[in-house]
């Protein structure tokens, strides 16, 4: 099973550098807005702000990115994949896969983020802000795969994941800002790990949900 | 006869939860003073009560004293002006303990009153060495005869809304979890009437969380000043609120009957989830206002007494059993409709 299921990944990283657009179209997304911001604001000293707005950009970057996994997959593909793997396998390979992608998208934002905008908030705390952005990525990623299978059974795909995955995604960015502002007050882990945990309960929560309920998304 | 009888029991429970909801009367207590600082020696204040009965007494009848660190000062004289406020002399020396003082006025009809850090004291000397100005007080430990609602700081008299408030939510967790179970026989079985029953229930719940809603923020007005705060519960009940509109706008965005009966399913097993772990798991470990934090359910604050408890029972089932006679009409209604609609086709 687990043959299978890196497999299944290899097959999805292959489909996506087949169609480069996608991912640069992406990527080229969040650097713009990341540029934008440091047009609007130049350099942010506010730990507040500077966090929340990175949050936001990352946000949207998971939606852009995460939120079409399921689009555009044409009939053929689908009816071959129905019949050859286990829906449970393609959709944790699905998962993994996006957490990556989000991972990777998000380093570069950050990256882009830290280069432009100053990293003042932070110096000195990268470990603990880096596990927060560990932690973020593959949160949206398990959330956005599933809202995405789901999305994807209806006629009007795009617009609906974010109708869906909005709501959900409330409690993980309010965790997450919480978990940023204690780290950036300097508050030890000790006492801020219990922010970590809830959004670890939230995110293999919904990756278990996605485990059982995936198969009656898969018959169609 | 056998098919109505809850409904009847529902009818009356909530007429009696209505009323005595807004006829019942809140126990004594006192609201405030014209004047939170005083200075030492003799000074006069009037002290107000809500629902007190300081005119039926007479002045000896009271028992009006300060309080700080158990150390105690009597009263040196006290007339009722009328029914709510008395008139009251303090004696305050000029070294003491701390400067801030609790109040108690204690009588025979009202029981035992508490006003915390009603007075502050100007010019003062602090001493850790108790003086011979402290008194002792000889009273019981007494409380309001009659039957009414606990008098609390801050909350008064909306205290009443305890009995809309929570049921509301009672309510809500309880006709989501019909729908719930509706869902997973869908999915373990599909079939019509498990559908229907998935999205009515899901209907009459989003009613429930709207009116919780509302009734939250109208009492968060009032005891908080705010129509709204950042805390974990009300979080948690928004999101709620905003995955089960989802739901709504799912089933509408997919034509397809047995397909949008099967992605709605899966979606409302999912969310419900969602719910459980965001509004009973989540805001039990974190801190905020709304009560129900750090490991209790968070009726403490609110002494649930019994009088509380004679018309606080009641009323939850009252509501839960009027939000499933609205489900199961809607449900009917539905099945009529859908009875139509394929009669007319055949």
């Amino acid at each position: 099973m687990i043959s299978r299921i890196l497999y299944l990944m290899r097959h999805e990283a292959r489909l996506e550098f087949r169609q480069k657009h996608t991912i640069a179209g992406i990527a080229l997304f969040a650097l713009s807005t990341v540029y934008l911001c440091y047009q609007a604001f130049q350099k942010l000293d506010d730990g507040t702000t500077w966090n929340a707005l990175l949050w936001v950009i990352l946000l949207f970057t998971a939606f852009s990115a995460v939120g079409k996994s399921f689009q555009g997959q044409r009939r053929g593909l689908r009816l071959y994949l129905f019949w050859t793997v286990r829906p449970q396998e393609y959709i944790v390979a699905k998962v993994i896969y996006n957490m990556g992608l989000m991972l990777l998208l998000s380093l570069l934002a950050f990256g882009a983020y830290g280069l432009f905008l100053g990293s003042t908030p932070i110096d000195g705390k990268w470990g603990g802000y880096l596990i927060g952005l560990l932690m973020g990525s593959i949160g949206f990623a398990s959330l956005l795969t599933l809202i995405s299978a789901i999305a994807a059974q209806s006629e009007t795909g795009v617009g609906l994941t974010a109708i869906l995955g909005m709501p959900i995604a409330i409690p993980h960015i309010l965790l997450l800002n919480r978990y940023n502002a204690q780290l950036l007050q300097g508050i030890p882990l000790a006492d801020n790990g219990v922010n970590l945990l809830f959004m670890l309960i939230l995110t293999f929560g919904i990756l278990g949900l996605s485990y059982l309920l995936f198969p009656y998304l898969w018959g169609d | 006869m056998r098919k109505i009888w809850w409904k009847i029991v529902t009818v009356l429970l909530l007429l009696y939860v209505i009323s005595m909801t807004f006829l019942v009367k809140l126990d004594p207590g006192l609201i405030g003073t014209d004047t939170g600082r005083l200075s030492p020696g003799v000074s006069s204040v009037v002290i107000t009560g809500h629902n007190t009965h300081f005119g039926s007494l007479t002045s000896n009848e009271f028992n009006v004293f300060l309080e700080h660190d158990r150390h105690f000062i009597c009263a040196q004289s006290a007339e009722a002006i009328d029914n709510t406020s008395i008139r009251v002399s303090f004696n305050i020396p000029d070294t003491l303990l701390a400067p801030y003082f609790n109040l108690f006025v204690n009588n025979a009809i009202d029981g035992n009153m508490f006003l915390a850090n009603a007075f502050f004291v100007d010019g003062v000397v602090i001493t850790s060495d108790p003086t011979e100005y402290y008194c002792k007080p000889a009273v019981e430990n007494t409380s309001y005869a009659g039957f009414g609602f606990p008098f609390q700081p801050v909350i008064f008299e909306s205290i009443r809304n305890l009995m809309l408030h929570v049921p509301m939510w009672f309510t809500m967790f309880f006709i989501m979890l019909i729908g719930f179970i509706s869902s997973l026989r869908y999915l373990n079985k599909p079939s019509l009437e498990m559908d229907l029953r998935a999205v009515n229930a899901n209907r009459v719940g989003l009613l429930f969380a709207v009116l919780g809603l509302i009734t939250g923020s109208i009492w968060a007005r009032f005891t908080w000043g705010d129509w709204w705060v950042a805390d974990p519960q009300l979080n948690g009940a928004l999101v709620t609120f905003l995955i089960y509109v989802g739901y709504m706008v799912l089933r509408a965005q997919i034509e397809d009957e047995q397909k949008r009966a099967r992605v709605a399913a899966v979606f409302n097993i999912f969310a419900y989830v969602i719910l459980f772990i965001l509004l009973m798991i989540l805001p039990r470990f974190t801190e905020g206002l709304h009560p129900g934090k750090g490991g209790n359910p968070g009726f403490n604050t609110y002494d649930l007494d019994s009088s509380l408890r004679a018309v606080f029972y009641p009323a939850v089932t009252g509501w839960i059993l009027l939000g499933y006679w609205i489900y199961h009409l809607r449900l009917r209604l539905n099945r009529a409709e859908l009875k139509l609609y394929y009669d007319e086709k055949a």
